[in-house]
C-alpha cells in the first residue's frame, strides 16, 4: 500500500469519523462498485445483492473506528462485503466451491484443440452470451475471485486480503476457472471435445 | 478453504497459466488479437468477457440515500410533537377541571366543608389560585422551550 493512498484513506476515514458533511456519501460512492462486484458475483440475485450492499456500508459505518490502516481501505471494505455475502450463502446453504475433482475425470486441458475460428468468435454475440452464461455457472468463490482479478484489477495479495484465501488457492481458482471458460468457449465454437 | 491442491503447477499447466496471464496483459493493454496462437486468442476472449461491467448496477442515488439514512439514524429522536401534544393534553385537562368546578362545584363543594382541608377546597378562589399557578408554570415552560411550541 503506497503512502499516497494511505493518506487518502486516512483523510476519508477521519472525515467520516468526525461526521464531516458528505464524507460518508463519498466513501460509499468510492467503494460501491467494489462491493457490488463482490456481492453480486457471490449471490447473483440483484435484490439480495442490493440489500447486502446496504448492510455492508452500514457495517462499515458502524465499525470504521476499528479500522487500523493495516491494509488498504479498499481491501478492508471488500473484506466486509465478502464476509457478508459469504454468510448469506451459508445461511441459504448454497455451495461455495465445486466438489473436489474426481481422479477419473479428465482434465479440461485434454479436451482442447487448436483449430477453431477465432476471427468469427470475436464478433459473435452468441459466443459472448455463452461465455457470460459459463461465468454465471461457476461456483460463487471462483466467480468472485475472477471478477476481482479481471474487472476490479485487484492483485492476488489484495484478493487474499479480501477473501482470506491463500495466494496459491486464489491462483488455483483463477487457473481452473479460466481453463473451464476456455473449454466452454471452444466447445461452443465446435472444437472437437 | 485455504487448501491448494494445484499450485505450483506441472509443466503443461504452467504453460496454460502463462497463456492466461499473457492474454490478460494484452487485453488490458488493448493490443489487437494476433493470428497464430489459438490458445492465447481464446484466453483473450475470456479476459475480454471477464472485464465487462455487470449488466445490473446499484441505483445511481444509492450513496446519497444511504448517507441520508445513516445521518437520520445518528440524529437524536425528534420528540417535539409528543411534547406539544402532552402540553395540550395537560392544559385541556386543567381547563376542563376548572370549568367543571365552576359549573357543578356549587353542588358538591359544600360537602367538602369538613375540616381545614375540606374547608379550603370548598373555597372557589383556591381552585382559581391553583389554576393560575398551573397556567403560570406552563407559560414558563413555553418561554424556556420556545422550539417545542414551533
Amino acid at each position: 500500500m503506497d503512502e499516497r493512498s494511505t493518506n487518502l484513506d486516512r483523510e476519508l476515514v477521519d472525515a467520516v469519523l468526525r461526521g464531516a458533511p458528505g464524507a460518508f456519501e463519498r466513501l460509499v460512492r468510492d467503494y460501491q462498485g467494489l462491493c457490488w462486484h463482490i456481492i453480486h458475483r457471490m449471490v447473483r440475485h440483484p435484490e439480495d445483492a442490493r440489500e447486502l450492499c446496504q448492510e455492508t456500508f452500514l457495517r462499515v459505518h458502524q465499525c470504521l473506528h476499528q479500522y487500523r490502516y493495516e491494509s488498504a481501505l479498499k481491501s478492508w471494505i471488500g473484506q466486509v462485503a465478502y464476509s457478508i455475502a459469504l454468510r448469506h450463502l451459508q445461511r441459504k446453504r448454497i455451495p461455495l466451491l465445486e466438489p473436489a475433482a474426481d481422479g477419473d475425470v479428465p482434465s479440461p486441458l485434454e479436451n482442447l484443440g487448436d483449430d477453431f475460428d477465432l476471427e468469427q468468435a470475436f464478433g459473435d454475440a452468441q459466443v459472448a452470451l455463452g461465455l457470460h452464461a459459463a461465468i454465471d455457472a461457476l461456483p460463487p468463490v471462483q466467480r468472485t475471485v475472477l471478477t476481482l482479478y479481471h474487472l476490479e484489477e485487484a492483485s492476488i495479495p489484495e484478493i487474499a486480503m479480501i477473501t482470506g484465501l491463500a495466494s496459491g488457492t486464489i491462483k488455483s481458482h483463477l487457473f481452473r476457472a479460466r481453463l473451464r471458460l476456455r473449454t466452454v468457449l471452444e466447445g461452443r465454437l465446435g472444437v472437437a471435445v | 478453504m485455504n487448501h491448494d491442491p494445484r499450485f505450483p503447477l506441472p509443466d503443461d499447466d504452467a504453460r496454460e497459466w502463462s497463456a492466461q496471464e499473457r492474454a490478460l496483459a494484452e487485453e488490458r493493454a488493448g493490443l489487437a488479437p494476433q493470428a497464430g496462437d489459438p490458445q492465447l486468442r481464446s484466453y483473450r476472449l475470456v479476459a475480454h468477457a471477464l472485464a465487462q461491467p455487470l449488466d445490473e448496477q446499484l441505483p445511481p442515488d444509492f450513496a446519497r440515500r444511504l448517507a441520508q439514512q445513516v445521518e437520520r439514524a445518528a440524529r437524536p429522536a425528534d420528540t417535539r410533537l409528543e411534547g406539544n401534544l402532552l402540553v395540550l393534553l395537560v392544559g385541556a385537562m386543567v381547563l376542563s377541571g376548572l370549568a367543571a368546578t365552576l359549573i357543578y362545584g356549587a353542588q358538591w363543594l359544600p360537602s367538602l366543608d369538613q375540616g381545614t382541608a375540606g374547608a379550603l377546597l370548598a373555597k372557589p378562589w383556591v381552585w382559581a389560585l391553583a389554576a393560575c399557578l398551573g397556567l403560570s408554570r406552563l407559560s414558563r415552560h413555553w418561554l424556556q422551550h420556545p422550539d417545542q411550541t414551533a
